[in-house]
């Protein structure tokens, strides 16, 4: 049996080069505080449900010149409704949503049963050889790259959720919030990198938990603590279909375990490609389950020393930087796996995948520009919600330890994809 | 005092655009399975690869992404000879899981 990195694939990416890594990391530092200076003033991306209690509204806070907008801050395409999100037929009138689909509510979820029932089938079907491919690459990488572009996919065609036409639908535990899916991802990624031949038992106990809590607790179950539900659509809240990103972001519902499971989402990524340094190897006498506890604790440290004023309210600014990371670290591993995984699907093995696609200038391209994508998006969604949550006085300085801790994760993610 | 700089200039664009070109000798690597010392080896797309690996114990040691196995015993150690034709990182490793060392190929 090999023991593969990822359970998959057996190629890593090529280094990247340090003077690229080293002006990435520049141009993300100066891009943040350039931006504390030049973006707007006022909070700018509600969630819709409370734009109608805006207090500027309000005739009696009549803005101070000083703070009237600066004419290159108002029109920017991005922050005020573009004509597609809002009139493109798919965004709105869709037949088949009335909510956006992250909503907790969404009476009627149920009626993509068919789909389910399609995948529910299909999945008896799978080849033993094509499992771990259909997991660590289509399923893992796949639907999250896929729900960056379209919203929640894994809320779509999870067949757990089958398990809802007879469901007890309890209240879910408030207290519990999050922390399950965050278990539940650790578990995974554990799996991943650590344990690949782990992988059969992590999904029979995935199912049978999946199972016994969509029957006690319904759809708040899969919303709140299935890991690969939560995961696509936190996600899903990028995707430019639903109507502004940054407002999805914004409306991520503040509940326990949100740090918890950020935290995994970027350490995890982060613990592969420290795993995979000869360096690591040669440290020799760390386990690597220690590793990646040891790397989730360090994102969640970070972020908790740095917004510890704010709780967990800051959290949505961090999933764009765990989007681009994950594009950049697994790019790759998508493009050449994901072509063996369809091979293996439909019974052929001994594939060779075309790398015409993982050539090393456009491996580097994809990763730089994805990290540095993620880090603006959060820089502008950090920016925003902190106007809203600081007191005017200190609208600057109160920014400053959460554009530096993001400086530090994405300068930490470029080192790693120049080290690992 | 232009021209010069045009010709300055012209000898650095010449230089840093040079295209690398795989040398003709290969890359050879003495690694031992029983105190592995994993490191990171450059290679230039095309080059010859030569890995031997020495080990006490009967062990298979396996180049990733190149297919190529051989079983490494006590006197006995494993040779390994093949092409670097693809580019990326890929591990040299005694099975199950000892990492012996890294190809980086460009």
């Amino acid at each position: 049996m090999t023991v593969l990195a990822h359970g998959v694939g057996d190629r890593h990416d090529l280094p990247l080069p340090l003077d690229l890594v080293l002006q990435a990391a520049a141009v993300a530092l100066l891009a943040s505080f350039l931006g504390l200076g030049v973006l707007w003033t006022k909070p700018r991306f509600t969630p819709r449900a409370d734009r109608a209690h805006q207090p500027d509204r309000a005739p009696q806070t009549v803005r101070a010149p000083q703070t009237v907008r600066a004419p290159w801050t108002v029109r920017a395409p991005w922050t005020v409704r573009a004509p597609w999100t809002v009139r493109a037929p798919w965004t709105v009138r869709a037949p088949w949503t009335v909510r956006a689909p992250w909503t907790d509510r969404t009476p009627r979820a149920d009626r993509w049963w068919p789909l389910r029932v399609v995948v529910a089938v299909g999945l008896v079907f799978v080849p033993a050889v094509a499992w771990p491919h259909l997991v660590f690459v289509l399923g893992w990488v796949g639907v999250a790259v896929l729900s960056m572009a379209l919203g929640p996919v894994w809320r779509v065609v999870n067949p757990l959720r089958l398990v809802l036409r007879v469901s007890r639908r309890r209240a879910y535990p408030a207290w519990l919030g999050y922390w399950p899916a965050a278990a539940s991802l650790l578990a995974f990624t554990w799996v991943e990198l650590v344990e690949p031949d782990a992988l059969g038992w992590f999904l029979a106990a995935y199912a049978l938990v999946g199972v016994i809590g969509g029957v006690l607790y319904g759809e708040a179950w899969f919303a709140n603590a299935d890991g690969f539900e939560v995961y696509s659509t936190l996600l899903g809240r990028l995707s430019p279909l639903w109507g502004n990103p940054f407002r999805a972001l914004v409306a991520t519902p503040v509940k326990p375990g949100l740090v918890a499971l950020i935290a995994v989402c970027l350490g995890s990524t982060a613990f592969d490609s420290i795993g995979s340094m000869p360096s690591w190897a040669r440290l020799g006498v760390v386990p690597d389950s220690v590793g990646l506890v040891g790397a989730v604790a360090l994102v969640a440290a970070g972020y908790l020393v740095a917004c510890r004023a704010f709780g967990a309210e800051l959290a949505h600014s961090l999933i764009p930087i765990v989007a681009g990371y994950v594009v950049a670290h697994y790019y790759s591993l998508l493009v050449v796996e994901g072509q063996r995984a369809v091979a293996l699907l439909v019974g052929v093995e001994g594939f060779t995948p075309s790398e015409a696609l993982v050539a090393p200038a456009v491996v580097a391209s994809v990763q730089i520009g994805a990290v540095l994508a993620g880090h603006l998006l959060a820089v502008v969604s950090a920016h925003d919600r902190s106007l809203a949550l600081l007191p005017a006085q200190r609208h600057l300085t109160g920014q400053v330890p959460l554009l530096l801790l993001m400086v530090g994760y994405t300068a930490g993610g470029l080192a790693l994809l120049f080290a690992g | 005092m232009i021209r010069v700089l045009l010709v300055v200039l012209a000898l650095v664009v010449g230089c840093s655009s040079a295209p690398a070109e795989s040398p003709s000798e290969p890359v050879v690597l003495q690694l031992s399975v029983d105190e592995p010392s994993p490191q990171r080896v450059e290679v230039v797309k095309g080059q010859n690869v030569e890995i031997t690996v020495t080990s006490r114990a009967k062990a298979e040691v396996h180049v990733h992404g190149f297919d190529v196995l051989a079983v490494a015993e006590d006197g006995k150690p494993a040779a390994l000879k093949f092409v670097a034709d693809r580019t990326g990182t890929f591990e040299v490793e005694a099975h199950p899981d000892t990492l012996l060392a890294q190809l980086v190929v460009r």
